[in-house]
């Protein structure tokens, strides 16, 4: 890919359809080809979806030299997802949670069930990062379904977006050192939860002090 | 005894009712503790514990018993059973409803039993927040029985792996006078005290240590005010092993029945779930390995260690798939720009090779027939 087609390409992400589409056909993508992913962007951009993700989709598959026929599918992939994340994320996602739901859609096993319930736990406040750590999860050979029982129940205790990223992070690590995916999802989240309260009270465990000791002590408030 | 059976079947039948998730957790102590404590001997007692915590998605219950053997063959056994259960949220504020049930018991002497519930309004979240409430309740030995009034307020506040938590509770009942119960003649005194105290946790890492203490205040003709504190601190020798040490000073436990006592104690403990361990198990897989923090409002860092490259681009959806050159500081090859939170695909590449997916993130399907890695940017 050279760098003037580089610089066309980048003219594509904010030019009219008809000088996006020469864009395009100076990249190495033939004008019909152009002319459809130019009205797949332009149907998302009617219907008020976020264009970015599409766009860098279809970056990705010329600069990847992928063939035509693929980039469109790719590219009307992305917008079906967009169309499908904004449905679940209703009402009224941001573009930033439609694109992270887009994202989470493509990881195979993500469904918009699952979409749903983080929305439903999470009303009201932006969901891209839970959405993250469950696109990490599920990518990771979580089953959905677990997957997405442990994210909203980290929603429900208040997991800051900081300590869902690191619990990401702390299971691929752990994963690439060998240790046994569930067995590290069962410790991390031990390790979480354990300065996160329980969604009920809880702090009746700290009411009187109890007079023999072992030494055990309670383990949350 | 028939109030605190009815008392009983309240909490058994608010926490049975909500269904529990898998979440809960189970751990048994054995060890020894040297212990002074009131009515027996300086000694050292052989002790056996176990917790069982229970949580679902609006309900909580811990079952926490206690036996210790004193060197002089003297027995001491206590259970206690916490439950609670929350509400929806409405507004700001959600109820909550606590049961609280205990045992405490010694050789030649009565059983101590006791058994309460009470109401809260809670406002926040699990992160940060308060609660305010009163309960009531019964607590026999023999065939005496007196009643318990509480009223209650707490607040906590989670940072990272440190968690505060602050009580206060005012309660009153009346001193249990033995065998024989009051009679018609006698008028036993109110007792009423005030608990102000704090409690301190951190988890993390395999090493969980906490630190409990506050101050007590005696009303009444006899004022006093005393003092307790606890420390404990368990480290995950192995997943499912730890030490765990305490030493500290309790008040007596005037509901319970537990008498107040200074101890230190070491225990094995044993748990039913895994735990990160202190000591590292594995080494890290050969390979680039790339992490993401926030630094600022927008800003975010990328860091990627490759030691052994000269140079590392990174390609990926925030950078429209163009090739983006990170920047050698210190052993890591480092990007900071603008990067909206969530997940995002990526791949790397060390010294104009091919493209790949650093060996610590999970990989996905690009749509195009090749795989790219995705990381969550927080």
């Amino acid at each position: 890919m050279t760098r003037r087609s580089l610089w066309l390409l980048c003219v594509f992400v904010g030019a009219h359809a008809a000088g996006a589409q020469d864009s395009l056909v100076l990249a190495g993508v033939g004008r019909e080809t152009a002319v459809r992913l130019a009205e797949i962007v332009d149907a998302a951009r009617s219907s008020g979806l976020p264009t970015d993700p599409i766009i860098s989709k279809i970056s990705q598959g010329v600069l990847r030299h992928a063939s035509p026929e693929r980039i469109v599918v790719a590219a009307q992939s992305v917008a079906t997802r967009l169309e499908e994340a904004r449905a679940a994320l209703a009402p009224a996602p941001t573009p930033a949670d439609i694109t992270a739901g887009e994202n989470a859609l493509g990881v195979s096993g993500v469904t918009r069930a699952a979409l749903q319930a983080v929305r439903s736990t999470s009303p009201n406040r932006p969901v891209a990062v839970p959405l993250g750590l469950l696109a990490q999860l599920v990518a990771s050979n979580v089953p959905a379904k677990r997957a997405t029982e442990i994210v909203t129940d980290l929603i429900r205790r208040g997991a800051s977006n900081a300590q869902l990223v690191a619990l990401g992070n702390e299971v691929n690590s752990d994963v690439e050192r060998g240790v046994r995916l569930i067995a590290s999802l069962d410790v991390r989240l031990q390790g979480l939860t354990a300065v996160l309260a329980p969604p009920a009270g809880g702090s009746a465990a700290a009411s009187a002090p109890v007079g023999l000791q072992s030494g055990s002590g309670p383990k949350k408030p | 005894m028939r109030r605190a059976r009815l008392i009983l079947l309240c909490v058994c039948a608010l926490v049975a009712r909500t269904p529990l998730h898998a979440q809960w957790a189970l751990t048994a102590d054995a060890g020894v503790s040297h212990l002074r404590q009131a009515g027996i001997p300086e000694s050292n007692a052989q002790i056996l514990g176990a917790t069982l915590d229970a949580a679902g998605a609006r309900s909580a219950l811990r079952t926490s018993i206690l036996a210790a053997r004193a060197s002089s063959d003297r027995w001491t056994g206590q259970g206690v059973m916490l439950g609670s259960i929350v509400g929806p949220t409405a507004g700001a504020a959600r109820w909550e409803l606590d049961g609280a049930v205990s045992a405490f018991g010694e050789t030649s002497e009565l059983p101590t039993t006791s058994a309460e519930v009470a109401a809260r309004a809670r406002i926040g979240s699990s992160l940060r927040g308060g609660a305010i409430g009163a309960g009531l309740g019964t607590r026999a030995r023999g065939s005496t029985n007196n009643p318990i009034y509480r009223a209650q307020g707490d607040a906590w506040w989670s940072i990272h792996d440190e968690r505060v938590f602050l009580n206060v509770a005012l309660t009153r009942t009346r001193p249990l006078v033995g065998l024989a119960p009051p009679s018609a003649q006698t008028v036993t005194p109110t007792l009423s005290y005030v608990d102000v105290g704090a409690n301190w946790r951190h988890d993390a890492g395999g090493l969980s240590i906490g630190l409990v203490g506050g101050a007590r205040g005696q009303g009444g003709a006899s004022r006093t005010t005393s003092g307790w504190a606890v420390l404990d601190a368990a480290a995950w020798v192995q997943p499912r092993f730890a030490v765990a040490v305490g030493a500290g000073r309790t008040l007596e436990d005037v509901v319970r029945g537990v008498p107040h006592a200074t101890f230190v104690s070491v225990a094995l403990r044993i748990s039913a779930q895994p735990h990160a361990t202190i000591i590292a198990r594995h080494a890290a897989r050969a390979g680039p390995h790339i992490r993401a923090e926030r630094v600022r409002d927008d800003l975010r860092r990328i860091d990627v260690q490759a030691d052994s490259a000269s140079r590392v681009e990174i390609t990926g959806d925030f950078t429209n798939w163009s090739p983006v050159p990170l920047t050698r500081t210190g052993n890591v090859w480092r990007l900071e720009r603008t990067i909206p939170p969530g997940p995002h695909r990526i791949a790397i590449r060390l010294d104009d090779g091919p493209w790949i997916v650093p060996v610590n993130l999970p990989r996905v399907d690009d749509d195009l027939g090749g795989t790219v890695g995705i990381i969550t940017i927080p």
